[in-house]
């Protein structure tokens, strides 16, 4: 392949100085070369004989085949990024970038070039993109802009010029660290594009990470060509401060740690504004979950609300179909047994001769009572006949008395004196807690006393408690899996207390047996019985 | 249905104020973009105002036609310095060099010669554009500034003319066309049909530009606003013809001025070279980095500025029907130069307008005018017009401080 630029022992003299020194050089299209140096060993001098802004005393540069002679500078295919960049003040940021390479329509000659504004702003918005500036306006004046804003101009020159040969003089100072990096890569995109690139720098660590060979300078002296894949740092900082490895002065690794340590820094700084940006995107990201974990408790408080009214409709109906049930029982089957019962008083009578008939039929007839009695009691358990005509109050204390004659465990009643009327499903509900209640105390406790209460606790509340003497609630017991464990009585009783808007407890009392608490709120009467 | 009446209530008493706040942000976009003419502008009614007060005859018709083609020369030869400061340099020949031009368009013209008028014309503007070139390759060659190069060729040229015209004193100059150049008046039709001209052109410039932020997204003026502009423009330029078609009708050389200022105006701001001198004046080694060469650039500008001041030079012979041994002499380099600063070109350079040029010749033209017709002592005139220039050079540096301040 033809090399791209030839420096053939270049030698430049300032008076009686010299700055540069027999200097050889060679680079292929699409190579990058790394110059390495410290401050003042010729490099920004050697970018400057190249940008044809200095004369060679010595030797030659040869571009392409065409030997650069004197300070010229009419090589558009060469486009080099200074140390201290140089922008027309009075133009603005788009007209800088593309001095020297308008876009736009021409009749005659470039100079009668008439440049389009809009493709240009949109080239250069794009450069911009490209370099992840953003808080550049296209139409500021240079004189407003910061050192790094013009170095990031520069940059944009270059990227603006069909070069061939970018130079790039030291530039990474006046940069930002993710800015640099961004430069990093943008370089490895001019090498993916055939470009070749001249990089000088005092930081070696983009020096390692872009380039393909380092040239080391020394005192405008050319000390070293390496490829990078063959080269240690060590070595490069060596022949940069013209030392052998054993002499190494501290100092030297001073320098190098230097840079180090403040690439670190800035590797710090980015990453903090990394974590702040990543913070400000967690922050966002943490109330989007929110909003959607809101919008999902809000369609389970729907579905629960849904589940509710499904429920207290259940828990209606069945109390309807229980009354429903019980009216039957009562009123069709217990009249029809107790009319066989005196139909067959009657026959005893007629047939009193008969003697099979009067030994067997007081049997049956005592059998028929005792069926009537069960059938009542199914009815009373079916329905309280007393809680639609005598109210809760009345209904508790005949089953509490019927449910103590049954089992034989001694019921206490405490009841308000004032209860009054509720509307009919609290006092159903209330009604199936003392039922519900009883019966886990017989099923459960082994207790001989059971304490009821139902008192008023405000105007709108009504607390029953059912506490017993037994033996409480087992060191297992756990309100959550009740419906796990098979307890679908006290189950059924939460859900109730729930459904009516109370609160349910069932603990153990301080010394022996368990205590139950429900507290219900219960509306006015009227507005019940309009629901209903 | 109440939806739309709602959306219309809201629009309709908005309206008027949406129009007001466009005329205010039209004010501020003006007072921004032409803070360095605002100055200028006032000081040319002052100067009106004082100069009406003192003489009658000073707001005329008649005057006004006459402030027109007592201007021409100096503008067009402002014009054409208005680049040369704006690459920061100075040329001092242009008064020489546009007597030059008027002595050899009178000496090809005369009888030996008996030249066409366009052939001679053509030939003196090639002559000029030589001069140019010499200042220019000169200055770029051996980095000479170009003050001293100037200076130099400014007695040099003096010389020239005062060798060609020697003995004879006064060359008059007979062709009718050269000296309709600023001798002629377009008839009253003719004037109103190049306003009409202008304000067409005017209104295309408007929209093309309204289309161009629409293609950027950018909302630009509303239609009204546009027409508004566009009235204000219509209003003036028709108002100057109307005056001028009071007297004698709309001279030729304020034609030939606004197709020069035109010309002139796109190369300055409408082409990649026109950027170039901008750059180069703004920061020349910024120019020479990006690639351009500058050395060129400088070459063509005081070809330029030799070229407009033969033109200026014609003009002035023409209207004064001869050339003598005066030509190019007195206060007319000064007053060029003058007319570019009082503009409000910067003489640090990359600063300035070609228009302004044109503004700041209307006021040297009307204070010489005016200071005329009030039959003051040249010595005062001098004063005066000096210290006017000084307020003028005061303002630029001023402006620059400021700029530099800031960034």
């Amino acid at each position: 392949m033809e090399p791209l630029l030839t420096i053939t022992n270049l030698t430049k003299r300032f008076g009686t100085l010299t700055v540069l020194d027999q200097i050889n050089l060679t680079l292929y299209p699409g190579e990058v070369v790394g110059l390495a140096g410290r401050s003042g060993s010729g490099k920004s001098v050697l970018t400057k004989l190249i940008a044809g802004l200095y004369a060679p005393t010595e030797g030659e540069i040869a571009f392409a085949d065409k030997r650069l002679r004197r300070p010229t500078l009419h090589y558009a295919d060469i486009a080099v990024i200074y140390q201290e960049p140089e922008l027309a003040e009075n133009l603005d940021v788009t007209e800088n970038i593309f001095l020297g390479n308008e876009i736009g329509w021409s009749p005659l000659s470039r100079w009668l070039l008439v440049p389009n504004r809009r493709r240009m702003d949109e080239a250069a918005a794009y450069m911009m993109q490209e370099l992840g500036v953003y808080e550049v306006a296209l139409h500021e004046k240079a004189a407003n802009l910061s050192g790094e804003q013009r170095q990031l101009i520069a940059i944009a020159q270059a990227m603006a010029k069909p070069a061939q040969l970018v130079v790039i003089d030291e530039l990474a100072a006046a940069l930002r660290y993710d800015y640099q990096q961004q430069f990093l890569r943008l370089i490895q995109n001019w090498q993916r594009q055939g470009r070749a690139v001249l990089f000088c720098s005092r930081n070696l660590e983009h020096l390692m990470a872009a380039t393909d060979r380092i040239v080391t300078i020394n005192h405008g002296r050319q000390v070293g060509n390496h490829r990078t894949d063959e080269v240690n740092r060590e070595q490069i900082v060596a022949e940069m401060v013209g030392a052998g490895r054993n002499h190494l002065s501290p100092a030297a690794w001073a320098l190098d740690s230097y840079y180090r340590v403040r690439e670190q820094a800035e590797k710090l700084l980015f990453r903090q504004t990394l974590l702040e940006k990543d913070l400000v995107a967690q922050d966002t990201l943490n109330r989007q979950l929110l909003e959607q974990l809101n919008a999902q408790v809000t369609a389970l408080d729907r579905v629960n609300n849904a589940l509710q009214a499904a429920q207290l409709r259940l828990l209606t109906e069945r109390e309807a179909e229980r009354k429903h049930l019980a009216r039957e029982l009562h009123d069709e089957v217990i009249q029809d047994l107790l009319s066989v019962n005196y139909e067959l008083e009657d026959m005893e009578i007629q047939l009193a001769d008969v003697p099979v008939l009067r030994q067997q039929l007081p049997y049956i007839r005592a059998d028929i009572r005792m069926l009537i009695e069960d059938i009542r009691r199914i009815c009373g358990d079916l329905r309280p006949p007393t809680i639609d005509s005598l109210g809760l109050g009345a209904a508790i204390q005949s089953y509490s008395a019927e449910w103590m004659g049954r089992t034989g465990i001694h019921v206490n009643l405490d009841l308000d004196a004032n209860l009054g009327r509720l509307p009919e499903m609290i006092e159903l509900a209330i009604f199936r807690i003392v039922q519900e209640g009883l019966s886990n105390v017989r099923k459960h406790a082994e207790a001989t006393t059971v304490d009821i209460s139902l008192k008023h606790t405000s105007q709108r509340m009504l607390m029953i408690s059912i506490a017993d003497n037994g033996g409480g609630l087992p060191q297992s017991f756990d309100p959550s899996k009740l419906s796990a464990a098979g307890h679908y009585g006290l189950l059924g009783i939460s859900e109730r207390v729930a459904l009516m808007g109370g609160h349910l407890k069932v603990q153990n009392q301080p010394f022996r047996g368990a205590i139950l608490r429900a507290e219900i709120a219960h509306p006015r009467v009227k507005a019940v019985i309009d629901a209903d | 249905m109440s939806e739309s009446q709602k959306a219309s209530h809201s629009i309709q008493p908005a309206a008027p104020s949406v129009f007001g706040a466009e005329l205010r942000l039209w004010g501020q976009q003006l007072a921004a973009n032409y803070a360095d003419v605002l100055p200028l502008v006032i000081g040319l009614i002052v100067i009106a105002v004082i100069f009406q007060s003192q003489n009658q005859n000073f707001l005329t018709a008649r005057n006004f036609v006459n402030l027109i083609v007592q201007m021409a020369g100096i503008c067009t030869i402002a014009y054409g310095v208005v680049f040369v400061l704006l690459l920061g340099e100075l040329d001092l020949s242009v008064g020489y060099v546009s007597a030059v031009a008027a002595v050899s368009m009178a000496l090809l013209l005369r009888d030996p010669m008996s030249w066409p008028w366009y052939a001679a014309i053509a030939l003196v503007l090639l002559i000029a554009a030589g001069i140019g070139l010499l200042h220019g390759v000169i200055i770029t060659t051996f980095q000479i500034p170009s003050v001293i190069v100037t200076l130099a060729s400014l007695l040099a040229w003096n010389g020239v003319v005062l060798l060609i015209i020697g003995g004879n004193g006064t060359i008059l100059i007979q062709d009718p066309v050269v000296i309709g150049i600023a001798n002629y008046f377009l008839p009253p039709v003719w004037g109103w049909l190049l306003a009409a001209v202008i304000v067409v052109a005017v209104a295309i410039r408007y929209f093309q530009e309204k289309r161009a932020w629409a293609q950027r997204n950018i909302p630009g003026a509303s239609f009204s606003m546009l027409l508004a502009q566009l009235g204000l423009w219509a209003v003036l330029i028709c108002g100057i013809v109307y005056i001028a078609n009071r007297d004698r009708g709309v001279p030729m050389v304020g034609v030939i001025l606004l197709l020069l200022l035109v010309v002139l105006s796109f190369l300055a701001n409408h082409t990649a070279f026109g950027r170039y001198v901008y750059a180069v004046g703004g920061n020349q080694n910024a120019a020479y980095r990006a690639g351009i060469p500058v050395g060129r650039i400088r070459v063509t500008v005081f070809m330029i500025s030799s070229i407009m001041a033969s033109l200026g030079g014609i003009i002035l012979a023409a209207r004064l029907r001869s050339v003598d041994t005066a030509a190019g002499s007195g206060n007319l380099l000064f007053n060029s130069i003058a007319a570019a600063v009082i503009g409000g070109t910067s003489l640090f350079g990359g600063r300035g307008r070609v228009s302004s040029a044109g503004l700041g010749a209307l006021m040297i033209a009307g204070m010489e005018n005016g200071m005329g017709l009030l039959g003051l002592s040249p010595g005062l005139k001098f004063l005066i017009t000096g210290l006017v220039l000084l307020v003028a050079v005061l303002v630029d540096a001023g402006m620059r401080r400021k700029r530099l301040g800031q960034g």
